[in-house]
């Protein structure tokens, strides 16, 4: 369960209470406008405040325009505190922390397309589609596939015995391990189950299920929530996908959140967004995604 | 009358503020949502925890067979299982030593929490006790050479699944085998050290001795470690003050249980 950073990162979400037509000043104009912190953070220099086209004030907040980015934008994502309390101790996985100490919330920007080894029984890979389609049913932004050709994998499931797709996990009797870029995108990732270990396919299944779903985030469990969950760390049988546990992996791959960003830039964002709503009940709030 | 309705005011917002923080602080809580906002309810409080009594005698006894030190230099916690346990022997097991291995089970005392049964499909299991050909030789002493057990431990502490496996050519002939199996399968119960300075008639003394009861001593230990279930697993120094506390109250219950907070 470890990172392998390939990418610097350049990549931001920022809030906003402005309706979506401010974004630019015209409707030629392709310019996306962002505050002067946010440039700052993409550009890593101070902006160019010299030619009043190149920016506009509203509410005290200079917006700078920008060109060639790509930019997202759509409603944000409410959630009661005691939502988000639960959300963070489960996404922000701190076993893993950035260079700079910091935890990320991690994320498959792409779909993931599993290979199943042949080893794995049939009872568990058709019980592993099925959870995948569970799962992932009404999340837009979570693609899970299975493919028959390992090269058009990104996802391997395998056991003890067959060839070693990942030397992280020889020692591991059940383990999943991931590999994210430096926008903490997850690219890969790999479970691994010991059959002599789990010797029973129902423990096997029960297992593979577990690890999988906390790989969608390198999600943590928690003793927060009863062992009905599968974020919840104890065991009295069979788990169940909650409805919370939908919203929880809902609210991950939400549009409406921003991702990647470390716990004090989400805490700050959902403060921002409570003052904004509070003061500006009638502005719908967005969230802008820039690549 | 106006200070009288200050104070209660004062009293429920007290109230209040102590139910807040409560369910803030619970764990393995149910959840639900009302109107789109969750709601957690139910869950135990981390700092309570119920137990027997247990004679001071056996308090060293009983912290000896539980509570090893970890690496990073505290102690482990209280583990149990937490699902009945599905036990499947394999044909390969003599008859005779399956035939003993279940008597000893069966006549096992009825222990709250702890459920075991014999299951005939290995599918149905989540114990498994079967021979291997590899030699079983991972410890130095001869006690623990030729048979070992193995426990799927989810991240509370709590045994979901076991394994039992043994080299018969290790092991001198059957009545070994079969002192072996009673052995340990009672201390995969607790993920329970074996000791070399108690007697004979303890399941947990590498010096026990085939016998058809099971003494009081492991008894006691058995019971009084699932009086101790608890979804929180609890450590050493946590139980050494809980059972201090009960010590050193007048308790008019003795024999039952404690719900004792910390």
């Amino acid at each position: 369960m470890r990172n392998v950073f390939l990418f610097t990162a350049f990549f931001l979400c920022v809030t906003t209470a402005l309706a979506q037509h401010h974004g630019s000043k015209n409707s030629k104009d392709k310019r996306i406008f962002i505050s002067i912190d946010e440039y700052v953070s993409i550009f890593k220099k101070e902006p160019d405040l010299s030619d009043p086209k190149n920016y506009f004030i509203v509410h005290g907040d200079t917006l700078v325009g920008v060109e060639n980015l790509k930019a997202k934008v759509v409603p944000f994502e409410y959630k009661d505190a005691n939502f988000l309390e639960t959300y963070k101790k489960i996404a922000f996985n701190d076993n893993n922390k950035s260079k700079d100490g910091k935890t990320r919330l991690k994320y498959w920007k792409n779909g993931i397309k599993i290979y199943l080894s042949e080893s794995v029984p049939l009872s568990t890979q058709k019980a592993l589609k099925r959870f995948a389609d569970e799962i992932s049913r009404d999340i837009d932004s979570l693609h899970i596939s299975f493919k028959k050709n390992i090269n058009e994998a990104n996802y391997v499931i395998y056991l003890n015995g067959d060839f070693e797709y990942n030397t992280s996990l020889e020692n591991s009797d059940a383990d999943y391990y991931l590999n994210w870029n430096g926008k903490n995108q997850i690219t890969k990732g790999y479970i691994k189950i010991n059959p002599v270990v789990f010797f029973t396919e129902t423990l096997m299944t029960e297992k593979m299920k577990e690890l999988f779903i906390r790989s969608l985030g390198h999600f943590k469990g928690t003793d927060e929530l009863n062992c009905s969950s599968f974020y919840s760390i104890c065991t009295e049988g069979e788990k169940k996908f909650s409805i919370l546990d939908r919203e929880i992996l809902k609210y991950h791959y939400s549009y409406g959140i921003c991702k990647g960003v470390d716990e004090e830039t989400f805490d700050g964002l959902h403060e921002n967004a409570n003052k904004l709503r509070k003061n500006e009940p009638n502005i719908p709030h967005m969230i802008k995604h820039i690549e | 009358m106006k200070l009288f309705l200050f104070a209660l005011l004062l009293l429920y917002a007290g109230s209040l503020n102590a139910q807040h923080h409560n369910s803030e602080n619970r764990l393995y809580q149910d959840y639900a949502f009302t109107d789109d906002s969750l709601v957690m309810s139910g869950g135990v409080n981390p700092k309570e925890f119920s137990l027997l009594n247990l004679k001071k005698e056996f308090h060293y006894d009983y912290y000896r067979h539980i509570f090893t030190r970890v690496s990073s230099g505290d102690y482990s916690k209280t583990k149990h299982w937490s699902v009945p346990i599905k036990i499947y022997l394999d044909s390969k097991i003599p008859k005779d030593v399956q035939d003993d291995f279940i008597q000893f089970v069966t006549f096992l005392p009825k222990i709250e929490k702890l459920t075991i049964s014999f299951v005939r499909n290995k599918k149905e299991s989540n114990f498994y006790i079967y021979p291997v050909t590899e030699k079983l030789d991972d410890f130095e002493l001869d006690f623990y050479k030729g048979i070992t057990f193995s426990l799927l431990t989810d991240e509370s502490n709590k045994f979901y699944g076991g394994r039992i496996l043994f080299n018969p050519n290790q092991l001198k002939d059957n009545t070994v085998l079969k002192t072996k199996l009673r052995q340990f399968f009672f201390a995969s119960l607790g993920n329970f050290c074996i000791r070399n300075e108690l007697g004979t008639d303890s399941l947990l003394s590498e010096n026990y001795q085939w016998s058809r009861t099971i003494s009081n001593y492991d008894y006691t230990i058995l019971r009084f470690h699932y009086g101790l279930y608890n979804k929180n697993a609890i450590g050493y120094p946590e139980l050494k003050k809980l059972l201090q506390k009960i010590q050193s109250t007048t308790f008019t219950n003795t024999s039952g249980k404690f719900t004792l907070t910390l």
